[in-house]
């Protein structure tokens, strides 16, 4: 990067939004255009030839691994030997979070919105419930029950089985809120309020209802356990064993609030894509409103949309009223919502891919200098960028259309296997045409915006 | 069951032209969307609280110098987010800069002073 004359190097400049440099180039409308036909088509191939019986739905048991592995997994040592590493790590990034800098390579904010936040879906899909492993907050609940003498899993209540994932999908509100719309979202002080109440928050909801708290509020805890159901890794009640990603989606419990934490996720990232539109921008520029409100407003209807169009989607069948075991159509959209899993996983790797590689090469030498003094701490502070993928920029966008639509043909698979289990057989075809086109628009959505929205 | 299987592979057949088609053109795309020609060099006018352009689409080439013309009443700064960031200071009046972007992507250059976006550069 060369710059001629006046020029000044500054390495701690702040965007007027998160965190990051250069965005991807949009990808090339022909393509976007093959992979919505594609998944247009395979959906009702799918829809039209694919099995009529159940397939996933009680492939429970799984491939129980090697003992020996799975010994090591559910040993104690390995165990905590991820609980101190995990809170060795918290503590490493707090002393940078609290004592470092306000600047924005302070190690802190990378770790927080690239390495955390982007990085626990890769490593949820390799190696399972990841967060649970490592989280902190989890470790210090078990801590403090130690201390105490009380048993971590116990808390003054019980759990309302009616709040199911709620608590979470507010908390990943939150969390994309103060990534996408706080102006302040770059600076330490807003990171650290976040942190802070989250902390709070996960720590006295486990003292009142035990640690089932961090399965059903943890923002990070319940988006890594959903990406895990993609991995091979599932549980035959305490049992490690390898299941087939499509076996182990069918495994979601499908608690209340599953749509909307689905939601969340799936309408933050396209809004984080709509965002960075100009016809966007110059929309809130003409609209002469406070930013941050219009920004605000126009999260919750992308959350809201996504929520409302596959809740319809989903009821929108026929049901058996008579029997006694027949499905209720309104726990239809919490029975299907794990389908949408896939395509959120699609659509986060096509958004956030160069973010996380490249981002994340510069949070990995970030960290060796917390204090941001020049130190080298870990040793990776003379690293350079590898910037391969955008200097690739047509194999990066067929990676990203080929996410998609690899997402979009797993979640469409899913959606299918457990519709035939839930619906009467008369409603078998028609039942999941809803499903069918609202997951169509979804993709084509998602297409459309990483084309840039033109 | 046959008549569905016989339509579904039609439809393969189509997407697959389709597909064809599309990576065909792909090729193309840099030249059927060329940066625009007359974009190398870009004027930018601060006058008061406004800045012009605002909110532009400006084409550059990969490692093609970007001429940035800058006319203002006060001094500052252009913010040029690209990876590693970079910053132009620009003085009351006249200033001439370049700009070399060499690595593809898409590229906000905003006054922070103005909390304006003045440009999203398309670098291919």
């Amino acid at each position: 990067m060369s710059l001629g004359l006046p020029q000044v190097e500054v390495p701690f400049l702040v965007p007027m939004h998160g965190l990051g440099g250069a965005k991807d180039l949009p990808i090339p409308l022909p393509l976007a255009v093959a992979a919505a036909t594609a998944a247009l088509v395979i959906s009702f191939c799918v829809l039209a030839l694919a099995w009529r019986t159940p397939r996933y739905q009680d492939a429970g048991r799984g491939r129980p691994v090697p003992s020996a592995l799975a010994r090591l997994v559910d040993g104690a040592a390995f165990e905590w030997t991820l609980r101190v590493l995990g809170l060795l790590f918290f503590a490493y990034v707090s002393w940078a979070l609290i004592r470092g800098p306000d600047l924005v390579n302070n190690p802190a904010l990378g770790t927080f919105y690239v390495l955390v936040w982007v990085g626990l879906v890769p490593a949820s899909l390799l190696f399972g419930r990841v967060v649970r492993a490592l989280s902190p907050v989890r470790t210090l609940n078990l801590l403090l029950a130690r201390i105490t003498g009380g048993d971590p899993a116990v808390g003054l209540g019980t759990y309302p089985a009616r709040l199911g994932y709620w608590p979470a999908a507010l908390g990943l509100f939150a969390f994309v809120w103060q990534e996408l719309v706080n102006p302040q979202s770059a600076y330490l002080g807003s990171v650290r309020i976040w942190l802070a109440a989250y902390l709070a928050i996960m720590l006295i909801g486990a003292a009142v209802f035990g640690d089932v708290w961090f399965e059903r509020a943890d923002p990070f805890e319940v988006y890594s356990n959903l990406l895990a159901k993609l991995s091979v890794w599932g549980r035959d009640g305490d049992r490690l064993v390898f299941r087939s990603p499509l076996a182990n989606l069918a495994t979601v419990a499908s608690l209340p609030g599953l749509v909307g934490v689905v939601a969340v996720l799936f309408g933050s990232t396209a809004f984080d894509s709509y965002k960075d539109t100009i016809a966007w921008q110059q929309f809130v520029i003409n609209l002469r409103i406070n930013e941050q409100v219009t920004n605000s407003i126009a999260l919750l209807v992308f959350c809201l949309i996504v929520g409302v169009s596959f809740t319809a989607a989903a009821m929108s069948t026929g049901v058996e009223r008579s029997e006694r075991d027949a499905v209720r159509r309104s726990a239809l959209p919490d029975l299907l919502a794990h389908s949408v899993i896939p395509i959120i996983v699609g659509y986060m790797t096509a958004h956030y891919l160069s973010y996380l590689v490249e981002q994340g090469q510069m949070t990995l030498m970030q960290l060796s200098d917390p204090m941001v003094d020049g130190s080298n701490l870990l040793g990776t502070a003379n690293w350079s960028v590898n910037y391969w993928l955008s200097f690739h920029p047509s194999l990066l966008a067929v990676i990203k259309v080929l996410a998609v639509v690899t997402g979009h043909v797993v979640g469409v698979v899913a959606a299918h296997d457990r519709a035939i289990k839930l619906l009467p057989p008369k409603h078998h075809v028609t039942g999941q045409i809803g499903m069918l086109l609202v997951m169509v628009a979804y993709t084509a959505t998602g297409l459309y915006l990483l084309m840039g929205g033109f | 069951m046959l008549r569905a299987l016989r339509l579904c592979s039609l439809l393969v057949v189509v997407v697959l032209v389709v597909g064809a088609c599309g990576s065909g053109s792909n090729g193309n795309t840099s030249s059927s969307k060329p940066a625009t020609s007359g974009t190398t060099t870009l004027d930018i006018t601060f006058k008061g609280n406004t800045v012009t352009p605002q909110g532009a689409l400006v084409k550059v080439k990969a490692g093609t110098p970007l001429k940035l013309h800058i006319v203002a009443d006060k001094p500052g700064e252009l913010h040029v987010h690209s990876s590693p960031e970079q910053q132009i200071a620009y003085k009351a009046g006249t200033t001439d800069a370049t700009l070399t972007l060499d690595k593809p992507g898409i590229v906000e250059m905003e006054s922070h002073a103005l909390d304006k976006l003045v440009a999203q550069l398309e670098v291919r």
